[in-house]
C-alpha cells in the first residue's frame, strides 16, 4: 500500500477583494478542505466554474498560501508543511510538484522557440550538465510525447504549433524535471473533441511510466471518468468537497444531491438515452454568490431534500459505505 | 420526448436552401476557405444541428445566413434562399435596408457570448423596445414590455428581470434573456450559435430542455450550432456534420448516432467520452488536423481516414443520398 504523497489538512482560502466602490469583500474560495493523494495515484477533482477547484490545485502546488490549514508534503522521510520548508527542501518540492495548465496557447512564451523554452529547466535543476546534453534531453522528451522527429520542433514558435502539439509540449516540460506530483488543470478542455482522448491517453501512459501522482482538475465528468477510471473522484461545490469516492461508484450511484444533479445533467451522446433522462429536481437554478454564500450546507438553496438542519449546520464529510459524503440527509 | 421520425423529405417544406456557398477570408498567410461549396436544406419546423470541431466553418456558415461575414471575409459564390409566400428570395441579393428589416423579423440569431450581445449600459427592457422599434417604429412601448415579459416568463425568468442591467444577471439568466429577445419579433427561423457552451452543466441541461419544449409548442425552425455532439443528441431532429468547410454527412439524429456512414463521423463519435459508454469503446481520432490554408486534395479527410483508397486523394466526393434522407460525401458509397 503506497503512502500519501501530499495531504491537505483543513485548508481554507479567503481572497480579499476591493469592489468598485472601495468596499472590502471577502470571498471564501476554498473552505475547510482535507484530502490526500497517494504516491502514483490519481484524484479527479470535478466541479463547475467558480467552485474553487483551480484555487485548490494552486494551493497544492504551493503557488497560493492558504489562509488557514496545512499542505503537507512527504519529503526526506516525513510530512512537512510546504510553507515552512528550508530553502533546500523547498527547491526539491518545487521540482517535484509541476503544473499542466489549461490554455496551451499561453503556456509557452510566444517570443521563444520550443528548444529555448525547454532547455532552462534541465540546466536549472542540474539534470543536464551542459547545453548539449540538455538538447539531447529535450529531443528525448519531445519524442516521448509523440512530437517526431523532435528536431523539426526545436526552432518553432508557439504560433506555428497547433493546440494539441502545444499541450504535448506542456506535458513534456512538466515531466522534464522528474516530478512526483502533477496538477493538470483542465488540461484538455481547450482542445477539440477529437484530440482529447489522444492527449489523455498520452498523459495516462506517461503517468504510469513515471509513477506520478496527479490531481486532475476538470468540469467534465465524462473526462474525469475516463482519466480516473481506476481511481477516485472528488466533487466540489462552492469551496467545499461534497463527495469523494471510487470513480465508477460515483458515476453509477451518486449519493450527494449535488452530485446526483450533476450526473443527471451531463449530456449523453446517445439520443435514445438522452431523451429519456429527467431534469434534476432543484429548488433553484441560480448558483449563489461566493461573496454571500448560503448558511449551513451551501447547496441547501437548490437542494430538493433540504430541511431546517441544512440551513443551520454545515455538514461534514462522513463515511457512508466506503464513500465520503457531506450531507445531513444521506445515510440515516 | 420522442425522437422525431416523421417523414420530412418533402421538397415543399424546405424553408432555407443553401446552394454552392463558398466563403473565404483574407488572412496574413493567404486565403482561407472557411466554407467550401456547401449545399444544405433546412425543413420548416425542424431543429437541425450543425456540428463540427473548432475551425470547421460551422459558425461562419450560420452567420452567413444573415449575411454576417467578418470584414476580412467575403462570400465568394452561392445562394441562400429563404422561402417567403411560396417563393424563394436570395438573402444575399437583398439591399442593406431590406436586409436590416429581414434580420430578426424573419431570422434571428442567439450568439455564444450573452454578455457581449447585450449593451451593458441599458436595461433589458430597452433592448426589447429598441429592437421592436427598429422594425415597427409606431409600436406602443407598453405593449412591447407586455410581450417581452411573457417571453421572459416562457424562459422561466421573473418578470422583474426586465428592469435589470445585463451585469446584474447570472450567465444562465443572461443567456435565457437573450434567447427571449430573439423571439420578440416572432421570427420564422432562429439560429442558435453555441447557446449553452459557456454555461454550467445544470443550467445547460435546463436550457436545452426549455428550447425543446418551446420548439414543440411553437413549431419554430431552429438551426443549432455546437461542437458538442452530446448536446445535439438531446435536442435535434436532424444533424449535419462539417469537416474543414465541407458538410460530410447529413441525417436524422438516430441515423448519425446509430448508423454513421462517413469515416469522420464514425471516428468523432468514438472519440467523445461519455458517462454511460464503456471506456473500451473510445478511440482517439488518428492524425493531426490539416492546415486549413493548405487543405488536402480530394476528400479533405483522406490523410486521417483508415479506409482511404486511390480515388480519395484525387477527387472530392459529393454529397449523395443513401435513401431515407441520409446523405454522405464519401467515395465508399454509391448513389442509391
Amino acid at each position: 500500500m503506497s503512502k500519501p504523497l501530499i495531504k491537505l489538512e483543513n485548508v481554507s482560502m479567503v481572497f480579499e477583494i476591493h469592489t468598485m466602490f472601495g468596499e472590502k469583500k471577502k470571498i471564501k474560495a476554498v473552505e475547510d478542505v482535507s484530502l490526500e493523494i497517494k504516491e502514483n495515484d490519481i484524484l479527479a477533482l470535478v466541479g463547475e466554474s467558480g467552485c474553487g477547484k483551480s484555487t485548490l490545485g494552486r494551493i497544492m502546488l504551493g503557488l497560493l498560501k492558504p489562509t488557514s490549514g496545512k499542505v503537507l508534503y512527504y519529503i526526506n522521510g516525513k510530512y512537512r508543511d510546504i510553507w515552512s520548508l528550508s530553502k533546500k527542501e523547498y527547491k526539491i518540492f518545487r521540482r517535484h510538484a509541476q503544473l499542466i495548465p489549461q490554455n496551451p496557447y499561453t503556456t509557452i512564451n510566444p517570443m521563444r522557440s520550443v528548444i529555448s523554452a525547454l532547455i532552462p529547466p534541465f540546466l536549472h535543476y542540474k539534470i543536464a550538465r551542459n547545453k548539449e546534453e540538455a538538447r539531447k534531453m529535450v529531443a528525448e522528451h519531445l519524442k516521448m510525447v509523440g512530437l517526431v522527429p523532435p528536431e523539426d520542433f526545436f526552432n518553432r514558435y508557439s504560433c506555428r504549433l497547433s493546440g494539441g502539439q502545444l499541450q504535448r509540449i506542456a506535458i513534456a516540460r512538466a515531466i522534464s524535471v522528474k516530478p512526483k506530483f502533477i496538477v493538470a488543470d483542465e488540461a484538455v478542455s481547450m482542445l477539440d473533441a477529437s484530440l482529447r482522448i489522444e492527449i489523455l491517453d498520452l498523459l495516462l501512459r506517461i503517468r504510469e511510466e513515471y509513477g506520478l501522482a496527479v490531481l486532475f482538475i476538470t468540469h467534465d465528468l465524462a473526462i474525469a471518468r475516463y482519466f480516473a477510471r481506476k481511481n477516485k473522484i472528488a466533487i466540489m461545490y462552492l469551496g467545499n468537497i461534497v463527495e469523494i469516492g471510487n470513480t465508477e461508484d460515483i458515476i453509477k450511484n451518486p449519493l450527494h444531491p449535488y452530485t446526483k444533479a450533476l450526473i443527471m445533467s451531463v449530456p449523453i451522446p446517445d439520443p435514445d438515452i438522452a431523451r429519456k433522462r429527467e431534469l434534476p429536481k432543484l429548488r433553484s437554478l441560480e448558483v449563489p454568490s461566493l461573496m454571500n454564500p448560503p448558511s449551513g450546507c451551501k447547496f441547501h438553496t437548490r437542494c430538493s431534500l433540504a430541511t431546517e438542519i441544512c440551513e443551520k449546520q454545515a455538514p461534514i464529510l462522513r463515511n457512508i459505505n466506503g464513500r465520503l459524503v457531506a450531507c445531513h440527509k444521506i445515510g440515516d | 420526448m420522442s425522437i422525431n421520425n416523421k417523414e420530412r423529405r418533402n421538397e415543399k417544406d424546405i424553408i432555407l436552401k443553401i446552394r454552392g456557398l463558398t466563403i473565404e477570408f483574407r488572412v496574413t498567410r493567404g486565403i482561407l476557405r472557411a466554407v467550401d461549396n456547401v449545399d444544405l436544406d433546412v425543413y420548416k419546423g425542424e431543429i437541425l444541428g450543425l456540428a463540427g470541431e473548432s475551425g470547421c466553418g460551422k459558425s461562419v456558415l450560420a452567420h452567413a445566413i444573415l449575411n454576417l461575414v467578418d470584414p476580412n471575409g467575403y462570400i465568394k459564390s452561392g445562394q441562400i434562399l429563404f422561402k417567403q409566400n411560396d417563393e424563394y428570395i436570395d438573402i444575399l441579393s437583398l439591399s442593406n435596408e431590406e436586409l436590416r428589416k429581414f434580420r430578426w423579423d424573419k431570422i434571428s440569431i442567439v450568439f455564444q457570448g450573452a454578455m457581449s450581445s447585450f449593451n451593458p449600459v441599458i436595461k433589458i427592457k430597452d433592448h426589447f423596445i429598441d429592437t421592436v422599434k427598429d422594425h415597427e417604429s409606431n409600436k406602443n412601448e407598453e405593449e412591447i414590455v407586455k410581450i417581452a415579459k411573457k417571453l421572459l416568463k416562457d424562459f422561466r425568468l421573473d418578470e422583474q428581470v426586465i428592469n435589470l442591467y445585463p451585469h446584474e444577471m447570472s450567465g444562465g439568466m443572461r443567456q435565457r434573456a437573450l434567447a427571449s429577445l430573439s423571439f420578440i419579433l416572432n421570427p420564422e427561423f432562429i439560429i442558435l450559435d453555441e447557446p449553452t457552451t459557456a454555461l454550467d452543466v445544470l443550467t445547460q441541461k435546463f436550457i436545452i430542455k426549455l428550447l425543446r419544449e418551446i420548439h414543440e409548442k411553437t413549431g419554430l425552425t431552429m438551426l443549432f450550432i455546437t461542437h458538442d455532439l452530446a448536446t445535439l443528441a438531446e435536442i435535434t431532429d436532424r444533424m449535419a456534420i462539417m469537416y474543414l468547410g465541407n458538410i460530410v454527412e447529413i441525417g436524422t439524429v438516430r441515423q448519425i448516432f446509430y448508423d454513421p456512414k462517413h469515416p469522420y463521423t464514425k471516428a468523432l463519435l468514438q472519440a467523445i467520452p461519455s458517462i454511460t459508454k464503456p471506456l473500451e469503446d473510445l478511440n482517439p481520432l488518428p492524425g493531426p488536423v490539416p492546415d486549413p490554408l493548405n487543405p488536402p486534395s480530394g476528400c479533405k479527410f483522406h490523410p486521417r481516414c483508415p479506409l482511404r483508397f486511390k480515388a480519395c486523394s484525387e477527387s472530392r466526393p459529393k454529397l449523395i443520398d443513401l435513401g431515407d434522407g441520409h446523405l454522405v460525401a464519401c467515395h465508399l458509397y454509391k448513389r442509391n
